[in-house]
């Protein structure tokens, strides 16, 4: 999936990895650079699904997430279907990933087989949260966002 | 490479912290600081500026007074070839105004001044933010889809 509609990121200058996840936090392919740990791939989409879940839970209108460490950084990306993330260099010019996202997302969604592939993956986020899976300050900080939540509507 | 206490900070300089004086005998601000335990002779300008939340103008301020206080030593200077060439910058125009019509010219300006430059002295490394930048000022989704798209692949071409 990553070589058909995500190959141009792998091609950016910089990029280490790209991870591509379902909904319930399945890896649906990867591409990484030899040297690259994949140990990590599970964790990370767990955390991001625990953002994304919620900011769709919220109706955020926020669809992407730039985490910068000290050796690169994280880039995260939403889709109603999915979520995909990209490691790599801090001389990554962000603006290039986000054009190069930008236009493989398009193509996706507009191919005939992309579309096909995306209506079989499982549509919702927040419900896939596992909350045994939360420290408890994840789990306070979860309580009161609901609560907020709910107080608001 | 000593620095020239003249030369003016670009994002792709890399400096190295100057043997010749310690930050402890200068009065730093703590973002001062905070660039002063980024310099390490890899990390570019811009990156510690993406580090360390900067903008652009607060960047060149600071890395300007940590210069000027003989803390930096220069690594690596700009390429000459950095900047985007009058061609280039011409087809970007051509492909903007297909896509927002005569207004083009007036937001090329509008998003320059946001970016604090101008057509002669724009770098390549600042290209796909400008043309980002520019794509977010046509409103129809699929026309900014086609302009991101025409111009990432010549930005490649001009980026290789």
């Amino acid at each position: 999936m990553i070589q058909t509609y995500f190959r141009d990121l792998t091609e950016l200058k910089g990029v280490e990895a790209v991870i591509l996840y379902d909904n319930h936090y399945r890896i649906l392919d990867s591409w990484r650079i030899a040297q690259f740990n994949a140990n990590v791939f599970t964790e990370m989409g767990e955390a991001f699904l625990h953002i994304f879940g919620l900011t769709e839970f919220l109706q955020a209108n926020m669809n992407e997430i730039c985490i910068p460490y000290d050796k690169g950084i994280i880039y995260a990306r939403n889709h109603s279907r999915f979520f995909i993330v990209v490691i790599a260099k801090l001389s990554i010019e962000i603006p290039l990933l986000r054009l190069t996202m930008n236009v493989c997302m398009r193509e996706l969604e507009a191919d005939r087989k992309g579309r096909k592939w995306l209506k079989k993956l499982p549509t919702e986020k927040f419900y896939q949260i596992k909350t045994s899976a939360l420290d408890d300050v994840e789990k306070i900080m979860l309580e009161n966002i609901l609560e907020e939540y709910n107080g608001r509507r | 490479m000593a620095a020239d206490e003249n030369v003016r900070i670009h994002q792709d300089m890399v400096f190295k912290l100057s043997p010749r004086r310690s930050p402890s005998e200068v009065k730093l601000r703590s973002m001062e600081w905070a660039i002063v335990t980024q310099l390490n002779g890899e990390k570019s300008v811009a990156q510690i500026a993406e580090i360390l939340a900067l903008s652009p103008e607060e960047t060149e301020e600071m890395f300007t007074r940590l210069m000027e206080a003989g803390l930096l030593e220069l690594v690596k200077m700009p390429e000459k070839n950095s900047f985007v060439s009058a061609e280039f910058f011409e087809e970007i125009e051509y492909q903007f105004t297909y896509f927002v019509g005569p207004v083009a010219s007036v937001l090329i300006e509008d998003v320059l001044g946001e970016l604090k430059r101008s057509r002669n002295n724009i770098e390549k490394k600042q290209l796909p933010l400008f043309i980002e930048l520019l794509s977010l000022e046509i409103s129809d989704e699929d026309k900014r889809y086609q302009f991101q798209k025409i111009m990432l692949k010549k930005l490649k071409e001009e980026l290789s």
